[in-house]
């Protein structure tokens, strides 16, 4: 190949701005290659995408099953509850591993030094947790229809899955609070100390005892089941109003996202 | 104590502490539960998520004004005396209570009326026959109640102030008051010092009605004792840290921690009180005690995030933020019977709270910000208000006087080296420091790339080689000078987009393949080269579908050297680009590399081999210990550098040696001399002559990394 036949490998003229087609289509790209990285790492898009379907079917449909002949509705929270869990999972854990080893490895350090539009690498992060969502969505959707004796109609399964994929940013932004603080090492276990109490103590799947009920409102994964259930009008399940528990998860969403952008500002 | 000329920053929260007052008041219709008649109207669409925001907002909304408000009237005592300040104080605030009492109640109470008529369904109701008298001193303030505040605030202020300078005539106590408020900051507890006495007399009511915090004290001109107190405190807090104005920086360090506590004291308040007030007087007890406390704390951690916040991110004079803060007193003045007359207009229309809500909001913004322009800005009303009457202008907000220029519009000043200068410069460092806590990378460096050249920056490890690229780069920021980058500042991303890097040590993305990874950083660039051609021209296209991280290290470099040129850049860091490369792929990249400088590009090198400067560079600058030793071109570098090292089995001593010309160096290994020579020949030959007894004899070039030692010493 005769390298002369490129028209030139220089652009002299300094000073101009970019189209802000082209800044868009960079933050584009961006999230489009963080969602097939992720798609493409075995150990991250398999527990992710895959285990929710079988934990549901186990823990929300087998085990549950006297509970739901007891009260058909039942059916339907634990749909909602575990599809809280299947989109917590990839935002927290996804976004907050990657985002620790990431910095490890020295990525940011590249990303800073070229013209990276700014955000867009957190926003790809974000936009990646919301992707995950969708997909696990699916999946469970699909198990939820075919044996899960759902009861809900169709606008309002898709609402709660338009919920569940927008609900995955608080969960993300708590990731990228975790990876923006501590080692690719302590992430994974730092997900853990936040995930595992939050999925039982926001009550997604089994009755919690009295004294445990009322402090199910500080957890997001609570605020997001209720957001799910009550603009779906899924009113039996619904106990706060959904449009506080989105301010709620908008507060965690701010809060969270923006202690780990003025940590990276600083650290990178 | 810093020299805080003008705070824009304090400017900014009062302007914000108002302008939610007006978001308040538009909402105050949309609160579900609420008695009617209490408001002009109940709109059809009630909200909990306004209802929860005017929770929110009120907590701190006032509080948060008189403090600022305390801040500058001590700022303006100081600057003016007594009586300037009260002169000062009738003419910005007597005056505006009175004037504006007089227009804005009958305004309001035709709103009211209209409103009242609606929610009844067309008929005002009769006043309730066994109505209780008025209690002596009742007087409809309005919203203007904070004026009237204000005044009785300052009186008591300056009285205590009267006071306390009789009694402490050593000011030892103003040193003890200075202290405790410096100690209370920086720990944090300020907050909850400040929460205790408005927490004591919010609990001490008996007509508390919780919801609604600080009892708005707008229906009597006597003062009432929680509203006095807890706008006291904020009012006299502000005054206080006037005194210590660099307490301020702590709370733009802090304010993350304070926000997140105002979070939670606001979520642990909201779980108390519902989202619908209840109009019932709390019953005393632990519950209502806990409540007076939390949102007392509420109350003033608010406060310091939001100044904090401001401290941190608004700063700097900016020509929108002051347009936005000088109309806001205005705004607050005059917006109650607007945004009333609207709400009762949309009260019971069909429509969802948001829209109405916007509607509200987007319709009195719009009246308010047009009716300063017109009204206010260049006229009296404007010099009453302000204090000044800004000359009219033909189009937009018109640039304070007082604004630093350059400050908000960025595009204005973007660089535009002029292409003919073909030796301006690309990158400067300017007497730049830096070093990474003990250890000094750089030393007062003064570095130049100029237009179209191409510098190899030499230096052995820990030169400071990759530290002046990472701050050219913006990764990094100096301790003292100043670094360009085409004539602006590297973390200006717009400055960044004409430059391509290549860097030590960097990670990408394991799971790309080379042709997405080369596609996705393109994307950053305006006019970059189609991703086919960068492949090409850098000879990886057998690559360009292999992931990343199946890549060998050699590999791994060519692949950054192509992200590096992918965005056609006309300023390129290259930092040790050829460490790990086979020869042929070195080849290819030196052959790129030389018809970009060709083509105009100005190429910043750095490497630990003069063969490489000596294939590439224009010119060379030997960096040691975070200084410029050398510079020049390759031939001069070349020789200063060119050393031969000189070993042989001699009985003459050091000193002797040292003493010849052309020696710059000399040591004793064993029993063996090592001469460190920059002309080989002359003293071989003067060592032949001089010691009949010279054995072992050898002569071999320096490597650069002894030339480096031997310069750094002689530049020492």
């Amino acid at each position: 190949m005769n390298a002369t036949s490129i028209p030139s490998l220089v652009q002299l003229r300094t000073g101009t701005l970019m189209p802000i087609r082209r800044v868009l289509l960079a933050y584009l790209n961006e999230a489009k290659y963080e969602s097939l990285r992720m798609l493409r790492a075995p150990g991250f898009s398999i527990p992710f995408l895959v285990l929710p379907v079988p934990v549901y079917l186990f823990f929300g449909v087998m085990l549950a099953a006297p509970a739901i002949v007891k009260n058909p509705g039942v059916a339907n929270y634990l749909f909602s509850g575990f599809s809280v869990f299947a989109v917590m999972g990839p935002a927290l854990f996804g976004v907050g591993c990657a985002l620790a080893l990431e910095r490890e490895a020295g990525f940011l350090k590249l990303k800073r030094a070229l013209p990276t539009p700014s955000g867009a690498y957190l926003l790809a992060k974000m936009s990646m947790a919301m992707v995950f969502a969708a997909l696990a969505m699916v999946t469970l959707l699909v198990a939820a229809l075919l044996v899960g004796k759902v009861s809900l109609s169709g606008a309002q399964l898709l609402i709660m899955t338009i919920v569940m994929v927008i609900g995955a940013l608080p969960f993300a932004a708590i990731g990228l609070f975790i990876g923006a603080h501590v080692s690719g090492s302590a992430a994974p276990a730092l997900g853990n100390v936040i995930f595992l109490p939050m999925l039982w103590l926001s009550g997604l799947f089994i009755p919690l005892p009295k004294f445990l009920e009322r402090w199910a409102v500080i957890w997001p994964a609570f605020h997001l089941n209720q957001v799910a259930l009550g603009t779906a009008g899924v009113s039996e399940f619904s106990f706060v109003a959904p449009a506080i528990s989105a301010a709620v998860l908008v507060g965690v969403t701010v809060l969270f996202g923006g202690l780990a952008i003025h940590r990276l500002a600083r650290t990178g | 104590m810093p020299n805080y000329d003008r705070l824009h920053a304090l400017d900014a929260v009062r302007a914000f502490a108002l302008l939610l007052g007006v978001i308040f008041h538009a909402g105050f219709s949309f609160i579900p539960g609420m008695i009617p008649g209490i408001w002009a109207i109940n709109d059809s669409s009630p909200s909990a998520a306004i209802s929860v925001l005017l929770f929110t907002s009120h907590i701190f909304r006032m509080s948060l004004f008189f403090f600022v408000a305390g801040f500058f009237a001590r700022m303006m005592f100081q600057r003016k005396g007594a009586r300037g300040f009260w002169r000062d104080r009738s003419k910005r605030i007597l005056v505006p209570l009175l004037a504006g009492w007089v227009v804005i109640f009958p305004t309001l109470a035709v709103v009211w009326i209209w409103g009242l008529t609606k929610t009844f369904g067309g008929t005002l109701p009769a006043p309730p026959a066994d109505m209780p008298p008025s209690p002596p001193g009742a007087f409809p303030l309005t919203h203007l109640w904070f004026l009237y505040y204000l005044l009785v605030l300052y009186v008591v202020v300056l009285v205590c102030r009267t006071a306390i300078l009789a009694l402490d005539r050593n000011g030892s106590l103003r040193r003890l008051a200075d202290a405790v408020v410096r100690g209370s900051v920086r720990t944090g507890a300020a907050a909850v010092l400040l929460a205790l006495p408005v927490s004591l007399f919010l609990y001490l009511r008996t007509d508390w009605i919780v919801w609604f915090g600080i009892p708005t004290p707008d229906h009597s001109v006597i003062p009432e004792w929680a509203s006095l107190v807890g706008y006291g405190t904020a009012l006299a807090f502000g005054w206080l840290v006037h005194r210590q104005v660099d307490l301020l920086e702590v709370w733009r360090k802090l304010w993350p921690i304070h926000l997140a506590g105002a979070l939670t004291a606001t979520a642990l308040c909201l779980s108390i009180a519902g989202v619908a007030p209840a109009f019932v007087p709390a019953a005393p007890g632990p519950k209502k005690l806990g409540f007076a406390l939390c949102y007392s704390l509420a109350i003033w951690c608010w406060s310091f995030a939001i100044i904090g916040f401001a401290m941190r991110f608004l700063s700097r004079a900016n020509e929108t933020v002051r347009y936005v803060a000088d109309a806001s007193y205005w705004i607050y003045l005059v917006h109650l019977p607007i945004v009333a007359a609207l709400q009762v207009t949309v009260g019971h229309l069909p429509w969802h709270w948001s829209i109405k809500f916007a509607v509200i909001l987007v319709a009195s913004m719009a009246l308010l910000l047009v009716s300063y322009r017109y009204l206010v800005r260049s006229t009296f009303i404007g010099q009453v208000l302000n204090g000044r009457r800004y000359p009219r202008s033909a189009s937009g907000p018109p640039a304070p006087a007082d604004a630093r220029p350059g400050g908000a519009n960025l595009e204005a000043v973007a660089p535009v080296p002029s292409p003919d200068d073909g030796r301006s410069s690309m990158a400067t460092l300017d007497g730049v420091h830096k070093r990474y806590g003990r250890t000094v990378a750089l030393a007062g460096l003064d570095l130049d790339v100029r237009r179209g050249e191409l510098l190899a920056v030499l230096g052995p490890n820990g030169a400071g080689k990759s530290t002046a690229i990472s701050l050219w780069l913006g990764l990094l920021e100096p301790d003292a000078g100043t670094v360009g980058l085409l004539g602006g500042s590297p973390l200006a991303v717009d400055n960044r987009r004409h430059v391509g890097v290549m860097m030590q040590e960097v990670g990408l993305t394991p799971e790309l393949r080379v042709r997405e990874l080369i596609d996705l950083t393109a994307s950053y660039y305006s006019e970059p080269l189609p991703t086919r051609q960068t492949l090409e021209l850098t000879r990886i296209e057998a690559l360009a579908d292999r992931p990343y991280a199946k890549l060998s290290a050699g590999q791994k470099r060519q692949v950054q050297f192509a992200l590096a040129i992918c965005g056609r850049p006309s300023l390129l860091f290259l930092d040790e680009p050829s460490v790990g490369l086979d020869v042929e792929a070195r080849e290819t990249m030196w052959r790129t590399i030389r018809e970009m400088i060709d083509q105009g590009c100005t190429i910043v090198l750095t490497t630990h081999y003069l063969e490489e400067a000596e294939a590439l560079a224009d010119r060379v600058a030997v960096l040691a210990s975070g200084r410029l030793i050398a510079s020049g071109t390759v031939a001069q570098v070349r020789s200063l550098v060119s050393r031969t090292q000189i070993s042989c089995a001699s009985t003459l001593t050091l000193e002797e040696v040292r003493s010849w010309p052309d020696v710059v160096g000399v040591k004793r290994e064993t029993k063996r001399l090592q001469i460190t020579a920059t002309d080989a020949e002359a003293v071989v030959r003067r060592l032949l002559a001089a010691d009949d007894h010279v054995r072992d004899l050898e002569v071999r070039q320096a490597n650069l990394a002894e030339a480096f030692t031997e310069l750094t010493k002689e530049a020492a």
